[in-house]
């Protein structure tokens, strides 16, 4: 879990009190670095090539689930240049997952981000991992849910670029949820 | 008018794991010199509820939506100088490690000299004299010679004192206290809290109380709400709350309250853990903990309801609420647990009697 205390996204000042203390350690050299080789790499790779040195996958474990068990699911994303690649996402959104083709399988939006881009960094060669589980359920509501009908559902991930899947930047698999043995 | 009063406050981190919902549409109030304790598990939102208050959150942090009326005004409205002028002035924070406020190269007496000089216009000898008498209020033996002392030079406890002097120094209307205690051992706890709680009175200083731990808030507490998963679970005054919990979490917290004067040896806990707020399980967000989850809690998530009537309650005013579908009547086996009050005494004490009464916690989860 990360903790506020301990991270970037608090207000710090020495001289006020009341605000936390400033961090004596790593934090600002850890910015710094990567500020200079986002601009850097906005200002010398061409958006077709930052597009295509960023892979993404979508993959679950096992293709078939018994109906109402979790679905874990696994994104992992890579950069294949040996430098860093920052993506510049339409928000601070910089990436989301669907399940036939409703994100976050839910039919009610869950999130307003505030219209901002976002740059979304790779270290070179970097890979990220990140899993999610699908609970078979689909949101109506705001507190509502209903279950997934048994049979094919579609789990898709992708950055939050226009046109994702044209730049290679989604993926999607299927999984079959099996009928109740009943 | 409210002293604070929090409305539908929502905040939310965006990292690249997901969108964090730290606090989702919390709302409560806190009245003039009233105690107040908000209390969960490790995650639930609490210090990013305070921080929040504090305007300290930052990028990625974002408070998303609401209000905080802060008498009667928007903090969240308010310019940056504003805000500076809040904070110190009128609302002060105390931070679970006491060494998030004490700067170690400043001795602790100029630290808080230096707040009083700025919030009360003090001339150098005056603030050294008003600084002497805090640090002598909060109960630091000498304080005129430990004026000059370091921070480092303080234990724990004492450095916690400290930070009580600072806070209290420009004599706050309200005084957020995130876990003030926790880093401490359970005498000097006490200690603190009574002196805290004094204090308090003392100055007409109302207090957010900040902790995971139940047994702090019946002790210092007028009101409760109880946090899970970034929202409230149950509100209610402290007597109600411990004999007559509404909300399963809170029945599970009572029965982790650690015996007195025991801090290590707790009860029992609640099985599981709390969720990545990135992701929280659809319905109710403690299903997959709640040894009463029914297949309606995988799919309805229950506002917060009045247990009396289970009619909706929204904004702050209510002093009785619990988010749980027992009350909207969707529950087909109900809640089925009873308190049983150990001494008359010691509210502290009262725990779940889950043994005779509680279903098996293994039994609906999958
Ligand atoms: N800098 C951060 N980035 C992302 N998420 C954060 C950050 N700081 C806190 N959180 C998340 O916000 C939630 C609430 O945290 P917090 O208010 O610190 O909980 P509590 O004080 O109740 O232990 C947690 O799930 C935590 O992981
Ligand atoms: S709604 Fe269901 S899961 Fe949630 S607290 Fe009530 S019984 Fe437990
Ligand atoms: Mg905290």
């Amino acid at each position: 879990m990360r903790r506020i205390y301990e991270s970037g996204a608090l207000r710090r000042d020495d001289d006020e009190p009341f605000s936390p203390r400033e961090q004596e350690e790593s934090v600002t050299p850890q910015a710094m670095r990567s500020i200079d080789s986002t601009s850097l790499s906005r200002l010398v790779v061409p958006n077709w090539i930052r597009h295509r040195a960023i892979s993404i996958d979508v993959s679950t474990p096992r293709s078939t689930y018994p109906a109402d068990a979790a679905i874990p699911f696994q994104v992992t994303m890579r950069n294949a240049m040996p430098f860093p690649i920052t993506i510049t996402t339409e928000s601070p959104i910089v990436w989301s997952w669907e399940v036939d083709g409703i994100t976050e399988a839910s039919h009610v939006p869950l999130h307003d981000p505030p219209d901002e881009r976002r740059g979304f960094r790779f270290d070179r060669g970097e890979r990220k991992q990140f899993r999610k589980r699908w609970q078979q359920r689909f949101r109506v509501t705001d507190d509502e849910w209903e279950s997934a009908e048994p049979g094919t559902h579609t789990i898709g991930a992708g950055l939050n670029v226009e046109n994702a899947a044209e730049k290679g930047l989604y993926d999607e698999t299927t999984v079959t949820i099996e009928p109740d043995a009943e | 008018m409210a002293l604070l009063e929090v409305n539908d406050l929502t905040v939310k981190f965006y990292t690249q794991e997901g969108v964090v919902t730290a606090v989702d549409d919390l709302s409560y109030r806190i009245e003039r010199g009233e105690k107040f304790g908000v209390v969960g598990e490790s995650g639930a939102g609490k210090s990013v509820t305070a921080l929040s208050l504090m305007r300290l959150i930052e990028s990625p942090g974002r408070i998303e939506s609401g209000e905080i009326l802060f008498k009667g005004e928007d903090l969240l409205q308010m310019s940056e100088e504003e805000i500076r002028d809040v904070r110190g002035n009128e609302i002060a924070m105390i931070f679970q490690d006491a060494q998030t406020a004490l700067n170690p190269v400043y001795t602790v007496g100029e630290q808080i000299a230096e707040a009083v000089r700025h919030h009360l216009d003090y001339g150098e000898e005056e603030a050294r004299e008003r600084t002497i008498q805090l640090l002598d209020t909060v109960g630091i033996p000498e304080a005129e010679s430990r004026f000059s002392d370091y921070p480092h030079e303080f234990s724990g406890g004492m450095q916690q004192r400290a930070v009580i002097a600072m806070a209290l120094s420009c004599d706050p209307d309200l005084l957020l206290c995130d876990e003030p205690t926790t880093a401490l051992d359970v005498t000097i706890e006490a200690q603190i809290l009574e002196e805290l709680e004094g204090l308090a009175d003392e100055f007409d200083t109302a207090i957010q109380l900040i902790t995971h731990d139940l047994g702090v808030v019946a002790e210092v507490c007028d009101r409760v709400m109880v946090m899970y998963a970034g929202k409230p679970v149950e509100k209610a005054p402290v007597e109600d709350l411990y004999y007559d919990p509404k909300h399963p979490y809170t029945v599970g917290l009572m029965s982790s309250i650690p015996r007195v004067g025991n801090k290590r040896e707790r009860l029992q806990t609640i099985p599981g853990t709390m969720p990545d707020l990135v992701e929280l399980p659809p319905g109710c967000s403690f299903h997959p903990r709640c040894p009463y989850a029914e297949d309606a809690c995988t799919k309805r998530e229950p506002p917060l309801l009045d247990p009396e009537t289970g009619t909706k309650v929204t904004g702050t005013d209510t002093e009785r609420a619990a988010a749980c579908l027992e009350y909207t009547g969707e529950l087909q086996e109900g809640l089925d647990y009873s308190v049983e009050v150990r001494s008359e005494s010691a509210k502290a004490e009262a725990g779940a009697g889950a043994g005779a009464t509680a279903p098996n916690s293994e039994r609906d989860r999958k």
